[in-house]
């Protein structure tokens, strides 16, 4: 379904218009006249001043689609490098280039002649055989224009035509559409399989080579683009079928699903219809990772969906179906929804999931998300809303260089994909905040930051939801809960009121947090008795002391001795603990909650 | 005359399952379902003779679509049939090493199916090498009995041989686990199966989920493949 789905999208968007030729830069445009006089090149090279200096701008033509060619003897129809157009030597001094250099030429030259025969003499190509023949038989000496370079296309401008390449003239160009998927496969229309298409059903000639597609992270590893499917060793053929044979699809399909991905993976896809930049629609996970998403039938949510993922604000509360800037978004919408993640290394591009659903249920699944991860927030936090980024990177330490290299590979798309089928979160997420709190206990600042602490809580929530943590955790709420019962809440709870205790008492700079938090948290009947101990001696400080301990009492009451201090806690129990001990810190202080006025 | 046995019902099971899809044969991604090519793998693995040939009937699908995607080390070559027949003879075999991060080993992602669960309804067929001393009473008996006892020729499996299959005869009455939502379902093209005359080519048909199962189609193994809707141009 997925090259399927891919097709529709480059069919109902239009992508497809002018499947033949595609915009190049070509340097030089040869003049020709009547009976092949040569009447000059036209430059198209132009160095303007950039940012960082000076940059060599190449005018984009139209020509007609470039194969795939690397180091084979393959001529482009119409435009092409000084080699092949006029046998131009790479190397002046090297026999065997020069030699190369000719061949070259006479394929070149070979198959403007075929085109010339088969679209009924055309004036235009007969010019350029015309002139190609004075150029070869000596009569007519064209030197090589002023700045020329060996990769620099040449393309041909018969006299008469403004502003229309040979190889765009009408005939040429119907010539040329019956004849392209030839030249670009690199196939002769003997050599070519006829299957059945994997993707389409039908029965005709497939590709043999499937479309690079670009754009695909990391970026430095797929810059020529990557095809989707490469059949590059043995082990990847089988049943005696060499190569992409394996592979049956037809150009059509091939066609469509390329340009679907490109434009789904370029930030800005210039509209086949006016060049306006079409809406984005992918989203940038990790450092390999990016995942493209679109519907059946277009949708506004689509609009929103990236950014809401990213959590901008607006986004998000257009999910939540309050009128953003007087439009209403619907969200009801039963199209389908399609998301895939691609991945690009080893010279091709890998599929790492591929998702289906409705813009209905991931619009209701977003918002679940959102609705998960609300807790309540220091007064001086800069939002409440934090993108997958922000997320992620809590999972990893805050001083390395790179944060985005230190996730775990497959975490990124797992979040994405729990987020998007409202799907319990991974477990690995769990573990990995739980580390990193105990980590950095020793650190200056709070270890159990604000978006540590809306993982874990989105993480229990929807186990929760799902069944899949045990029944002793609790039902973990936005803001401290004095009902809960929870022997691990009400440990971290504990942990926090003798944290600030020792702070006001004694005015230290290191508290128990920094070298106990972590003990505390997994071993709770080794730490829990030393610090209960040191009580009394802070209590004795304060003239408040009547509040603390108040206050300490009635986290331990509903704790028999028995159960009060559990020898280990669960990964689940110490997400508990961890919340327990920020819900009181941020109600131990005075100018905190942002959202007092939600329910608790 | 071609014989056929009556329509048999076999539950197969299993954790993970990778149907390849072949656009995507080298980083794997699996169909949403078993493909019939599969199925009969899966038959086959029970009971064939080259006197029969298994069709798969309808697939029906009893447990909800889940994907689940990891990287595996798989080797890059092919087994050498010439260093095989060496050691067959029994002279010495060249050694192979292939593990992780050698030169003959490359890292491709798997999307596969977990916790897989079908239906399959099938018959089989007399071939063209049916001999007078085929019995098809015979082999309906010993299909039931080795479908009963679970007695195969080599481990059936889901895709790839290292998914086993668990395969049981299947009963009457099929309970779905398959949500609501999910039973009426269009599913794409599909690989069909095989068509072994030479040249070997792979025949696709649409699979569509109708109130959880998937009808499919005969499957034609003519290689007349220049029949088609512009056969030969693009």
């Amino acid at each position: 379904m997925i090259l399927r789905a891919l097709k529709d999208l480059a069919d109902r968007e239009g992508l497809l218009k002018n499947p033949d030729y595609e915009p190049v830069s070509v340097g030089y445009l040869v003049k020709v006249g009547k009976e092949g006089r040569f009447l000059g090149f036209i430059s198209n090279k132009e160095t303007v001043q950039g940012k960082k200096g000076k940059k060599l701008n190449v005018k984009k033509f139209l020509v007609p689609v470039r194969s795939s060619r690397t180091s084979q003897d393959w001529p482009e129809f119409l435009v092409d490098k000084g080699e092949y157009v006029f046998g131009w030597p790479v190397d002046e001094k090297d026999g065997k280039k020069i030699k190369r250099a000719k061949k070259r030429h006479m394929l070149f030259g070979d198959l403007a002649g075929k085109a010339y025969e088969d679209t009924s003499h055309d004036e235009g190509i007969g010019a350029v055989l015309d002139l190609l023949q004075k150029h070869e038989s000596g009569t007519l000496n064209i030197t090589k224009p002023e700045g020329w370079h060996n990769e620099d296309l040449f393309g041909f401008i018969y006299d008469r035509d403004v502003d229309l390449l040979v190889s765009s003239r009408p005939s040429v160009s119907s010539y040329w559409a019956g004849i392209r998927f030839f030249r670009v496969q690199m196939v002769l229309p003997e050599e070519a399989v006829v299957a059945q298409c994997a993707a389409s059903g039908e029965v005709g000639q497939t590709i043999r080579l499937h479309p690079a597609v670009k754009g695909i992270p990391p970026i430095a590893d797929t810059k020529g683009g990557v095809p989707l499917t490469s059949i590059n060793a043995d082990a990847f053929e089988s049943y005696e079928l060499k190569a992409l044979s394996c592979v049956p699809i037809s150009p059509k399909i091939a066609d469509g699903y390329g340009k679907a991905l490109e434009r789904l993976l370029s930030p800005a896809y210039p509209s086949p219809i006016d060049g306006s930049p079409m809406p984005k629609r992918n989203v940038r996970l990790s450092n390999d990772t990016i995942v493209v998403y679109w519907s059946k039938e277009e949708s506004e949510f689509l609009n929103f969906f990236s950014d809401a993922v990213e959590a901008n604000p607006e986004a998000v509360e257009a999910v939540y179906e309050s009128a953003w800037k007087g439009r209403h978004v619907p969200l009801d919408n039963p199209t389908a929804f399609y998301a895939l993640t691609l991945s690009g290394a080893q010279g091709r591009a890998t599929i790492r999931g591929w998702f289906e659903s409705t813009v209905k249920d991931v619009a209701a699944n977003v918002r679940q998300h959102f609705e998960d991860l609300k807790i309540v927030y220091p007064s001086n936090a800069d939002g409440q809303l934090s993108p997958l980024k922000r997320l992620l990177r809590s999972t990893v330490s805050s001083k390395v260089d790179n944060p985005d290299k230190q996730i775990h590979p497959n975490l990124a798309k797992d979040m994405f994909e729990a987020i998007v089928k409202g799907y319990p979160y991974p477990r690995i997420i769990l573990d990995a905040v739980i580390r990193r709190t105990c980590a950095e206990q020793g650190n200056e600042r709070q270890n159990v930051t604000p978006e540590r602490a809306a993982l874990i809580k989105a993480f229990l929530v929807r186990g929760k939801r799902f069944n899949q943590v045990p029944n002793n955790i609790p039902e973990v709420k936005i803001m401290l809960d004095k009902e809960c019962n929870s022997t691990a809440y009400r440990l971290g709870r504990l942990f926090a009121v003798l944290e600030r205790l020792q702070k006001v008492a004694t005015g230290a700079n290191t508290t128990i947090r920094n070298r106990y938090y972590g003990s505390a948290s997994a071993t709770p009947v080794v730490v829990f008795a030393q610090l209960l101990r040191k009580a009394p001696h802070h209590l004795a400080k304060r003239d408040d002391a009547p509040f603390y301990e108040k206050l300490i009492q009635e986290i331990l009451s509903p704790l028999t001795p028995k159960n009060a201090f559990p020898s280990t806690l669960t990964l689940e129990e110490q997400g508990v603990f961890a919340l327990g001990y920020y819900h009181q810190r941020q109600d131990l202080f005075p100018s905190s909650t942002k959202t007092t006025k939600q329910e608790g | 005359m071609c014989k056929r046995s009556p329509t048999f019902k076999a539950r197969v099971q299993g954790e993970l399952a990778c149907f390849t899809r072949p656009e995507f044969k080298v980083e794997r991604v699996s169909y949403e379902v078993i493909t019939p090519a599969a199925a009969r793998g899966i038959l086959e693995a029970i009971m064939w003779k080259p006197a029969i040939s298994w069709v798969i009937e309808k697939i029906h699908v009893l447990a909800p679509i889940r994907f689940v995607s990891f990287r595996r080390n798989e080797v890059t070559s092919r087994a050498s049939v010439d260093n095989i027949l060496q050691a067959m003879q029994g002279r010495p075999m060249a050694h192979y090493y292939a593990g992780a991060g050698s030169d003959k080993c490359a890292q491709r992602n798997t999307v596969a199916l977990r916790d897989v669960d079908y239906a399959i309804e099938a018959h089989f067929v007399s071939t063209t090498r049916w001999g007078p001393d085929d019995n098809m009473p015979k082999f309906i008996d010993m299909f039931r009995r080795r479908l009963e006892k679970g007695q195969t020729f080599h481990q059936p499996y889901l895709g790839c041989r290292e998914f086993a299959a668990k395969v049981e005869p299947g009963s009457e009455v099929i309970f779905s686990r398959l949500p609501e939502e999910q039973r009426n379902k269009y599913l794409g093209w599909m690989l069909h199966d095989l068509d072994f005359n030479p040249p070997i080519r792979p025949k696709f048909f649409e699979a569509q989920l109708t109130n959880g199962y998937i009808t499919i189609p005969l499957f034609e193994p003519t290689s007349n493949v220049s029949k088609g809707s512009e056969g030969g141009h693009l």
